[in-house]
């Protein structure tokens, strides 16, 4: 017998990572629900998911007392909800045996909030990971997730995804997929997922999507952010955020603390590019608008 | 006698590995070949019945597969990851008596 954490397979650790969240989410009594990897349904995968990190979508109204219970153990904090994706839906920890784990509050492309939780929990079944039984979502659900998640552009696998979440589902099936999107706001991510964002330019969430789906550049996600948050608190936020550095990120990706003057030279850097793609943006529009001004004559 | 796991581990077993995560903060406990056939026997019958099991399945007599399964299982015992299954011990002294 060896108890070396080298011999085990980052599959292995991310199937062990969801049952100690489920662990952790039973004795305190919190409703988590397990996305992905080895949470989704064997009809949406071929072959094994070999996801890296566990995803899991905790009850929003009991976010904090899930963090709070992840502090006690050892678990730690690699990012913030502000400090991830520009949809800020997720906080990524990690644990030196489990690896990481991303705890989702919210799902990109679904309403926010609590009824969203709701909806998904009342038709949630249950999967055997790693010997515990974990709560997923329906397997109409799963097929909505995979089909907004390929849409955001971030996976190397979002054109399979597609296929076995969309294009392979039944009459029937497509039908209650298209019930649950209108039952979860979901039709800006849903048309981009299918390719039709402009049917939906008129939501304020188009925006971000558009940046996303077309891959524009870091001011317009920015833009996007701006124009999706709700109330003038959250656009603040948006705009302080725009202007600071992800520290987290720059540490993950060099593996070490950031230096003082690495950090001044990382906010050099994010002041010019945004400088650059402002310019790059104006021109654009200045040929734009000339090019307008001169068919019309 | 006859053993379960505890509520404090999570299994991925596969063929001739038996992965244990204790939880709720490790360590990671690998089982390979011969300790993954002790655990895949003992949690599904009864100790005796497992070293019998285990002697047709090596080819060897019970009795030098006893000692080795019993230090496996005090080492699985000591991890917090195996226990003795009480309601099992309790349907044996009812049959019994």
């Amino acid at each position: 017998m060896t108890t070396s954490v080298a011999t085990v397979s980052t599959w292995e650790r991310v199937q062990l990572g969801h049952a100690a969240l489920q662990w952790l989410a039973e004795r305190a009594g919190i409703q988590v629900l397990h996305l992905k990897g080895p949470a989704l349904d064997a009809t949406l995968t071929r072959g094994p998911r070999l996801s890296t990190d566990a995803d899991i979508w905790v009850r929003p109204s009991r976010i904090r007392d899930f963090v709070a219970a992840l502090d006690t153990y050892e678990w730690s904090r690699v990012t913030d909800f502000g400090d991830g994706s520009p949809f800020e839906h997720a906080s990524t920890w990690l644990h030196p045996a489990w690896g990481y784990v991303d705890v989702h509050r919210r799902f990109p492309g679904m309403r926010d909030g609590e009824e969203t939780f709701d909806r998904l929990w009342a038709d949630h079944t249950l999967t055997d990971i790693a010997g515990r039984a974990c709560p997923v979502p329906s397997l109409t659900a799963q097929r909505l997730i995979l089909m907004l998640h390929a849409a955001r552009g971030d996976s190397p696998r979002a054109a399979g995804d597609m296929d076995l979440a969309w294009a392979e589902a039944d009459p029937e099936m497509r039908h209650e997929i298209r019930e649950l999107v209108a039952d979860l706001g979901a039709e800006v991510g849903f048309a981009a997922a299918m390719g039709h964002l402009d049917a939906v330019r008129d939501r304020p969430e188009w925006a971000l999507w558009a940046a996303f789906t077309r891959h524009g550049s870091r001011l317009g996600e920015w833009r996007g952010r701006f124009v999706a948050a709700r109330g003038c608190r959250a656009k603040a936020g948006v705009l302080v955020r725009s202007l600071r550095v992800n520290r987290a990120h720059l540490e993950m990706d060099r593996g070490r603390p950031l230096s003082r003057g690495e950090l001044v030279g990382a906010y050099v850097a994010r002041l010019r590019r945004a400088a650059g793609e402002l310019a790059s943006t104006v021109r654009d529009r200045a040929i734009t608008r000339r090019g307008e001004q001169e068919d019309r004559r | 006698m006859r053993y379960r796991p505890t509520d404090r581990v999570a299994v991925i077993a596969t063929d001739d590995r038996v992965v244990l995560g204790v939880l709720p903060d490790g360590p990671i406990l690998v089982l390979e070949d011969t300790a993954a056939a002790v655990w895949d026997a003992v949690v599904a019958m009864p100790v005796e019945d497992a070293i019998v099991h285990l002697g047709d399945r090596y080819g060897v007599a019970a009795q030098e597969i006893e000692p080795h399964l019993h230090r496996i299982c005090g080492e699985l015992l000591e991890a917090g990851v195996l226990m003795n299954d009480p309601d099992a011990q309790r349907r044996g002294r009812a049959a019994q008596g």
